[in-house]
């Protein structure tokens, strides 16, 4: 094994799992999650192995610009996957898991499905990844004032759909 | 009440924090594999550009489908003739406008043509809710036993767009810089191929393939053409050691003239 795939898997392997809950919160269960990880470290292996100028500055947030590019560019090609039986409800929680935990998560996922994908991707962006509003609208390829403007529209959905319960899923979410 | 930033903040972080994480070894080695694939699949596109560019160049852009299907497999790759014709030609990066939007044929006559170009049986449409206004259309289709969907529809989804949505260009699908299996077609249609990969999804098996091909046109329509080895997406028997259509016959449906009036 070469030292560079040395490296990628390294890093690979580190940061898979934000990838992956990243993923989650576009995708809202865990086999559309797993895919699109797969999917972007594809991605993320093919420009680690360029052979001229393959060099990423800074793999992280390539992997994560990646992520919720391939993740649109998936949604946009979705339709003809969809069938009458495809929203297969996610499985409730693992017996590792918090009950109170699995509810909040399918709440969230619920509320999330409401919004459009480039929605989804800015709060995700935004308010998981910590991305600033300059980054998120390189990555997603609009403006910054179109990253604000998705990301009210989408808190006044997320408001809309939650209602109250808000406040009660954010003090059981991390329990 | 409005929802305080902080509140959505801690919402994500704690929920995405609750969650049972897969077996890590795992994705990598799904990663590592799909990005060889791609590579060793870059190198092909390559190799066969070079060809198409040093033979007769314009010819090029009919060649490098043929060749390609060539390298899915020595069966039946018959002659592909992207759309070239049409109401407009240009750039994949501008969103072209509702008034050049094709119109199509009676579903009938689609369905019909399907059967033709494939040599399927028992192809037949399948109700799609119209309600999003993008106009859709899907056939399920068998061919030798094995399960084929058809599906068009307007990507520039008008409520989408009077929501606000950015109206979509046929590059919206794909980017050739970072997917090497896309391609910009003479016209401004922009087109996608999917290789032979696991069907994939929940209690799926694995020997379940699918081959696919997304054409975003220069007009507005999104075509989706997918054939599995399989007689059903997600359940029944495997029939065939690969999906029963070569990519040559998916982009021969996809890029057909036959769907538009």
């Amino acid at each position: 094994m070469s030292r560079r795939h040395e490296e990628f898997e390294e890093f690979a392997r580190t940061r898979t799992p934000q990838l992956y809950r990243s993923a989650w919160m576009l995708c809202g269960d865990a086999h559309r999650a797993e895919d699109l990880v797969q999917d972007t470290l594809a991605k993320v292996f093919v420009r680690w192995h360029r052979p001229l100028g393959g060099g990423i500055d800074n793999p992280a947030a390539y992997a994560h610009t990646a992520l919720v590019r391939t993740y649109i560019s998936a949604q946009r090609r979705r339709s003809n996957h969809e069938r009458p039986t495809e929203h297969l409800p996610e499985q409730a929680a693992t017996g590792a898991e918090h009950p109170e935990g699995a509810a909040t998560r399918l709440t969230l996922a619920a509320a999330l499905e409401q919004l459009a994908p480039l929605d989804r991707a800015v709060l995700v962006m935004r308010y998981l990844d910590d991305t600033s509003v300059a980054d998120t609208a390189a990555a997603l390829g609009v403006s910054g004032q179109a990253v604000r403007n998705r990301t009210l529209r989408a808190l006044d959905r997320l408001r809309a759909v939650l209602g109250t319960s808000l406040d009660d899923l954010i003090e059981s979410g991390g329990s | 009440m409005t929802i305080p930033d902080h509140g959505v903040d801690l919402l994500l972080r704690r929920t995405a924090d609750d969650l049972a994480l897969p077996d890590i070894d795992r994705l990598v080695a799904g990663g590592v594999s799909r990005g060889r694939t791609r590579r060793r699949r870059a190198r092909i596109g390559a190799a066969v550009a070079s060809v198409a560019v040093i033979g007769v160049v314009g010819a090029a852009a009919a060649v490098v489908p043929r060749l390609g299907g060539e390298v899915d497999s020595a069966r039946d790759p018959r002659p592909v003739q992207p759309a070239t014709s049409g109401p407009t030609a240009g750039s994949p990066d501008v969103a072209p406008p509702a008034d050049v939007l094709r119109p199509l044929v009676a579903p009938d006559e689609m369905a019909q043509t399907i059967r033709d170009m494939t040599g399927a049986s028992d192809v037949h449409e399948v109700f799609v809710d119209g309600s999003g206004k993008d106009l859709p259309r899907l056939f399920y289709g068998s061919v030798r036993s094995g399960f084929v969907s058809f599906r068009i529809r307007w990507y520039n989804n008008p409520l989408v767009v009077e929501d606000g949505g950015q109206p979509l260009a046929p590059s919206h699908i794909c980017q050739p810089a970072v997917e090497p299996d896309c391609t910009t077609l003479p016209d401004g249609s922009r087109l996608l191929r999917e290789d032979v990969h696991q069907s994939g999804g929940t209690g799926v098996p694995p020997t379940f393939l699918e081959r696919s091909l997304t054409l975003a046109t220069h007009d507005g329509w999104q075509i989706d053409v997918i054939a599995y080895n399989s007689t059903g997406e997600k359940e029944g028997v495997v029939v065939a050691p690969e999906p029963v259509l070569t990519m040559a016959e998916l982009e021969a449906l996809a890029t057909s003239d036959a769907w538009y009036a």
